[in-house]
């Protein structure tokens, strides 16, 4: 058959970054059970997590190979093909920092300074929201697709991009009080467990600001 | 049997499998962007094109026949000998099937026009030389063959962002849609109107001039849209639910059988004449001898005609199939704004007299719908293909209708 009209509209790559964030947020979902598990106190569950979060991270990796492969340069796409690809990767980077979390709390067992085990629970769970609000807002793509990136579906991913904004803002309050905990209790601390809780807060910091730069890359979709 | 009426047969036979190659790879081509956003069903796509295609052949397809069978080989250098220029023509049809034949196993996107011309460019270098060709009338025709996917482009761009600000993704999309369909069905309809009243079939009075013609295209346009307007109201029934754009994007398919019948009828006005172009040349020389006007008999029309609904029945069907499974990201709104952009383009260039590739007018016109980032992803390789097929084709097709028309005259 000569039928170059069959070939003209290709699968589009878009739907494998929204399953690049499914398999994304499976992973980073182990932080806040590391988190609950370190102030239980149960070493042994805290090292099970962090392998399950590093196998995890594995997928989210395929996916995102795929994602990549399925890019070449002859589609053309209705976003610029290097915005998609920044997108992927900073999706992507939140589950090596949910990675990274699992690694540094087996490195060294650490234990929770007094003070902080609440608010660290609070801080890692409004990390979640942000990685959440990247999440919705990744759902919104396919929509954004059928209305040519305007219009109503246009708002309402801005929407998502706020709320994500917000989000962030508020985690990474959290983790200065988390910090204000830590340097509270610096006095019945090993030097190299303050060094290393300093590690991990920003490791969880960072989850939440590589979901917000998701929010960027899409105000970057929707606007022209 | 003589050597005439065996001549004649392998004219009627070649054009006959040329039709059914139009009917069977082109038609079904066109014909596939409204199956895969779902306006027409398999079936009624059959129907609207068997229809529309030869109501197209019929009434603006002279323009481009004449221009096939007496506008690209200088008929002088023939020197008013018949025999050569059905032997050349036939010729020029069988080079053309060939080539098509081949290019169609291979799965290339080459376009039935293009080889078409490519046959008759390389009769008319075998028995003229340079002077053989009127290279001012073959110039055009190239030119044509990249403005016209350039115009498809511009046109589908305009339309679906125009159906984008004033329905997709405005407050009210059915309020946007029952405002802005009538106007671009009037426009759709007028410029088939008027391909048809403008200096068309003078045995029926359609030969008039753009003074007449225009107020009667006009005219027909606006009944046109006012049933458009009605219909737009009438059909809640295609509402259901859902967000005001998908509900937006189901009435569009009222409008997009319109813009199917239209992207038959240019095909037909353009297309057709592949076949009938040189049918009509062959007999028309054996039984007047060789002229620069070519009347186009009605049997060879019928012919043409017969072919390409044969091609459609017999295998077209199958590609309309798998180009509807494949471009069902083409929505009724963009699919409207395909073919629109495109049926308008392909029966301007009918009534100019230029022979263009449909498909790769439609091509041109989906990439360019493209441009207002409607699509998930549009796969350049195809241009490239487009391409590659019309610098392949065109010396391809004249060197088998060159060579056969000498192999032909060696054994005469």
């Amino acid at each position: 058959m000569r039928i170059p009209l069959a070939n003209l509209l290709s699968k589009s790559p878009l739907p494998r970054v929204g399953e690049l964030m499914t398999s994304v947020r499976t992973c980073a979902d182990k932080v806040p059970e590391l988190v609950r598990a370190l102030n239980a106190g149960d070493q042994a569950l805290v090292e099970r997590l962090a392998k399950e979060t590093s196998i995890l991270e594995g997928a989210a990796d395929e996916v995102k190979n795929l994602a990549r492969a399925e890019m070449p340069v002859r589609l053309f796409l209705p976003v610029d093909r290097r915005d998609v690809l920044r997108l992927v990767s900073e999706i992507d980077a939140v589950a090596d920092c949910a990675e990274d979390v699992g690694v540094l709390l087996t490195l060294r067992p650490l234990i929770v300074p007094t003070g902080m085990g609440e608010v660290l629970e609070e801080f890692v769970d409004q990390v979640m929201h942000t990685v959440g609000a990247a999440e919705d807002l990744v759902g919104t793509l396919d929509r954004l697709v059928k209305a040519s990136f305007g219009g109503a579906a246009s708002d309402e991913a801005l929407a998502f991009v706020d709320e994500l904004g917000r989000r962030e803002h508020e985690a990474d309050k959290l983790q200065d009080q988390c910090a204000k905990a830590l340097f509270r209790a610096e006095d019945e601390l090993p030097p190299v467990a303050i060094f290393m809780w300093t590690k991990v807060l920003n490791k969880i910091g960072d989850m939440a600001n590589h979901a917000e730069n998701v929010g960027d890359q899409f105000r970057l979709f929707v606007a022209r | 049997m003589d050597g005439v009426t065996l001549l004649l047969a392998a004219t009627a036979i070649s054009g006959l499998y040329m039709a059914w190659n139009i009917g069977a790879n082109d038609v079904a081509n066109a014909m596939g962007t409204s199956v895969g956003s779902g306006a027409l069903t398999l079936r009624s796509a059959l129907i609207v094109a068997a229809l529309f295609e030869f109501v197209g052949a019929l009434f603006a397809g002279g323009t481009v026949t004449r221009t096939i069978s007496a506008g690209i080989v200088e008929t002088e250098v023939i020197g008013g000998d018949p025999l050569v220029m059905a032997v050349g023509m036939t010729a020029c049809l069988i080079a053309a099937s060939i080539w098509l034949h081949i290019a169609t196993s291979k799965g290339w996107p080459v376009s039935t026009t293009h080889s078409i011309v490519g046959a008759v460019l390389g009769f008319g270098l075998y028995v003229g030389g340079g002077s053989g060709v009127r290279w001012g009338v073959l110039g055009s025709i190239v030119a044509s063959w990249f403005l016209s996917p350039a115009l498809g482009g511009l046109l589908g761009y305009a339309i679906f962002s125009l159906i984008k600000r004033r329905v997709l993704n405005a407050p009210d999309a059915l309020a946007g849609l029952h405002r802005i369909g009538p106007p671009l069905a009037f426009v759709v309809l007028t410029v088939v109107a008027f391909a048809i009243t403008y200096e068309g079939v003078e045995q029926l009075r359609l030969d008039q001039p753009a003074r007449i013609a225009l107020p009667i295209a006009s005219a027909v346009g606006l009944v046109g849209a006012l049933i458009v307007h009605v219909m737009l109201r009438s059909r809640r029934s295609l509402l259901g639910d859902g967000s005001p754009t998908d509900r937006a994007e189901r009435l569009f398919l009222v409008l997009q059988v319109l813009t199917a019948c239209a992207v038959a009828f240019a095909h037909g006005s353009n297309d057709v004449a592949n076949a009938v172009g040189p049918m009509a040349a062959v007999f028309h020389a054996m039984s007047e001898g060789v002229a620069e006007q070519v009347a186009i008999p009605l049997n060879v029309l019928m012919i043409g005609a017969f072919g390409i609904v044969l091609g459609l029945g017999t295998y077209g069907f199958r590609v309309m199939a798998t180009v509807g499974s494949e471009i069902t990201a083409l929505t009724p709104s963009r699919g409207f704004a395909a073919e629109a952009a495109a049926a308008i383009v392909i029966v301007l260039a009918s009534k100019l007299g230029l022979p263009v590739s449909t498909t790769h007018t439609i091509v041109g016109a989906i990439v360019g719908v493209g441009l207002a980032r409607s699509f998930g992803a549009v796969n350049l390789d195809v241009i490239r293909g487009v391409l590659a097929s019309w610098l392949i084709t065109v010396p391809f097709a004249a060197l088998i209708s060159a060579a056969l028309v000498a192999l032909v005259t060696a054994f005469l």
